[in-house]
């Protein structure tokens, strides 16, 4: 069997329904679960907003000394970390599943994920990286970026139920419990860069190129997207009308990561390179998106506060620390010179 | 064929290198394997009387001059070869029309073997790389895993590429983001050529990562492989497979302790390893028979920008308890005052 979850707060359950959603239809024979960083008991949904699948608050997974992850990670961070906690408990708590695919919220799956379960049967992960060729100019995001954040995207990971695959999951969480931050310079970028490790210690690796995997922003530049007669939506790897009807495959999933239905004109909030002036391919996707959105609630799910959000930590007298520290740099700078 | 880049200060490993290989270089057609060297120096400041065992191609002859000084001011001796390292290889496999099969070595590297294991793995690929590790290091020691996603995961210092239209693609690619971007800085996500690597296998077909510990033995990886000597040469056991020979060996870090990325490294301890000891004693005698005292005097003409200094003991202690408390002083709550 397999299982698909996400992990999200209640602010995000209009992303994580939509999801589901579109599991339920494209492939009814996957269970879903919804992983929720935060507190049903605080939120106190109405009926109404009680999504239709499953829920496992982060609290109940059994994450040693979760407490104190909390104190150490904003919420970012917090989501990240608590990535591979989740798939060890779902090992482990549902002893029939023989795969696990994590998504992240904020994707759409738009076929029958058959040569995923199919490639899960010999691969223990299959990974998808950001980009498969060369991105075309220095508009962010760009190769430089994935250099410090990760070749891999991790709004995406499927795992196979083997010893590979819980080495892979038991390294992860141990990095992961004091190590999913945001610190380019030490080579931290929460729970993807580590996975840039997976094929160099892991033979049984498949890294996927099949360009209707992992649609988003960070990949348009080798992707165009049309629908069919059928309406079934294809990626092509070239814009050429020549082209697209040869060798285009079946969009799988699409990840509208950075997305905001409330400005519907960006494509999202983390790139520079296209509006959609210049890809309208990729309009009705994201007009589609919203759509779902707004009616599953996204409108009241957004008010609802992450209880594990803290206020951000801001550092005052900025003036006052630089003339503190200026004696120790004169003296760091005299030593390396 | 075989090619390495270096200064003139490095030429005296260079030669050994190149001398390592004789005993086994025989080509993919059974021909002796020829060496290059790409001199990533002034060959003007080669002594009068110098004539080098080895085909010497300078890379400033391989780029226009305003180009060459551009590079020469920007980076330092370090990044600069390694900028060059692609366009170098490329004009290689032009310049030798008839040679399918090119291997890269840092002049730090020994060959201890027959090279057809390598021939052979690129009989099937474009291109072959060596990761620094092949599993986790299980301690606290340094380098850790984040330093080697700084510095990229697979090593620059040994490349095998096989001609082809996907490998011309690879090195145009490869040449266009390490040329100019071959600085090293952890914080703009840029390490030399050598972390643009780690797009080689996800961009191009048929890139072959090889993990068997009997490729490119080297400081960075010792500690999860041992080696033994027999009548027939160094065996070596590690993560991915047991009693493999020893094909090459690298000594960057370990003859000149200040070279490479790691030179305070603290998990590979040499006391305790007479078998890394007796390894690199013989690294060092192949290279103290190509010794000459006038080129390793030779600071490099490229490269105008300084190498940042390797502190050692208390300077390195001094920096690190200041570092300490700058960090302190930035994250210290402060109590606001109305």
């Amino acid at each position: 069997m397999t299982l698909a979850f996400t992990i999200c707060s209640v602010n995000y359950l209009a992303q994580a329904r939509t999801l589901g959603d579109s599991l339920r239809k494209t492939n009814p024979n996957f269970q879903y679960v919804i992983g929720l960083v935060d507190k049903l008991s605080q939120a106190r949904l109405p009926a109404d907003l009680m999504p239709p699948y499953p829920m496992l608050e982060v609290d109940q997974i059994g994450i040693p000394d979760f407490a104190a992850m909390c104190d150490r990670y904003d919420i970012t961070e917090l989501n990240t970390a608590v990535k591979p906690f989740y798939i060890d408990y779902l090992y482990e708590t549902y002893p029939d599943i023989t795969q696990v695919i994590y998504f992240d919220p904020d994707i759409i799956v738009y076929q029958p994920l058959t040569k995923l379960t199919q490639d899960l049967t010999t691969y223990s992960l299959v990974l998808t990286p950001h980009t498969c060729s060369p991105t075309p100019d220095w508009e962010r995001p760009n190769e430089q970026h994935h250099l410090n954040t990760g070749i891999y995207n991790l709004g995406f990971i499927g795992l196979r139920r083997d010893d590979t695959a819980r080495q892979f999951v038991n390294w992860w969480k141990e990095r992961l419990v004091y190590e999913c931050r945001i610190d380019l310079c030490a080579g931290l970028f929460v729970d993807q860069h580590w996975v840039n490790f997976a094929p160099i210690y892991h033979d049984n690796v498949l890294i996927e190129h099949h360009p209707g995997y992992n649609v988003a922003y960070w990949n348009l530049h080798e992707r165009y997207l049309s629908a069919d007669e059928a309406g079934q939506w294809c990626v092509n790897k070239s814009n050429d009308p020549a082209d697209l009807k040869t060798q285009a495959d079946f969009l799988q999933f699409f990840h509208y990561s950075g997305y905001n239905p409330y400005r519907p004109d960006e494509i999202s909030k983390y790139q520079t390179r296209y509006s959609f002036l210049e890809r309208p391919d990729t309009k009705p996707l994201f007009d589609l998106y919203r759509q779902r959105l707004l009616a599953n609630y996204n409108e009241q799910y957004r008010q609802y506060p992450c209880i594990y959000i803290k206020p951000p930590v801001i550092y005052r007298y900025q003036r006052v620390r630089r003339a503190m520290k200026l004696p120790f740099n004169r003296v760091i700078a005299l030593l390396e010179s | 064929m075989l090619v390495t880049i270096c200064t003139i200060r490095q030429l005296p490993q260079a030669f050994a290198l190149g001398d390592s290989v004789l005993p086994y270089a025989t080509d993919i057609d059974g021909k002796p394997a020829s060496f290059l060297i790409g001199l990533a120096d002034d060959p003007a400041h080669l002594p009068a009387d110098f004539s080098s065992p080895y085909s010497l191609i300078p890379l400033s002859s391989l780029l226009p001059a305003e180009t060459l000084a551009a590079l020469s001011a920007t980076y330092t001796p370090t990044e600069f070869a390694a900028a060059c390292k692609p366009l170098f290889i490329r004009e290689v496999f032009s310049l030798y029309p008839d040679e399918t099969r090119l291997i890269y070595a840092d002049p730090n590297i020994l060959f201890l073997h027959l090279l057809t294991t390598i021939w052979d793995q690129l009989g099937e690929n474009n291109a072959l790389l060596t990761p620094h590790i092949t599993q986790r290091p299980n301690d606290t020691a340094w380098p850790d895993e984040k330093f080697f996603q700084n510095v990229g995961l697979y090593s620059a210092d040994f490349l095998a590429f096989r001609r082809s239209d996907e490998t011309d693609r690879l090195l145009a690619w490869w040449q266009d983001r390490a040329q100019e971007r071959a600085y090293i800085n952890f914080c703009a996500g840029l390490c030399t050529d050598q972390l643009w690597l780690m797009y080689m296998p996800v961009f191009f077909t048929l890139v072959q990562v090889v993990k068997n510990p009997g490729w490119h033995a080297a400081l960075w990886n010792l500690p999860e492989r041992s080696l033994k000597a027999d009548h027939s040469g160094w065996q070596i056991t590690g993560p991915t497979a047991a009693d493999q020979p020893l094909l090459f060996f690298n000594a960057k870090g370990l003859f000149n302790a200040d070279e490479g990325f790691f030179p305070n490294q603290n998990r590979l301890k040499l006391a305790n390893r007479p078998d890394v000891q007796a390894l690199l004693a013989s690294y060092q005698q192949a290279v103290s028979a190509r010794a000459n005292p006038v080129l390793s005097s030779q600071y490099p003409a490229y490269g105008q920008q300084r190498e940042p200094a390797v502190l050692r003991g208390w300077r390195r202690v001094t920096v690190q308890s200041m570092r300490v408390v700058t960090r302190f002083i930035d994250q210290v709550p402060l109590p606001v005052i109305r």
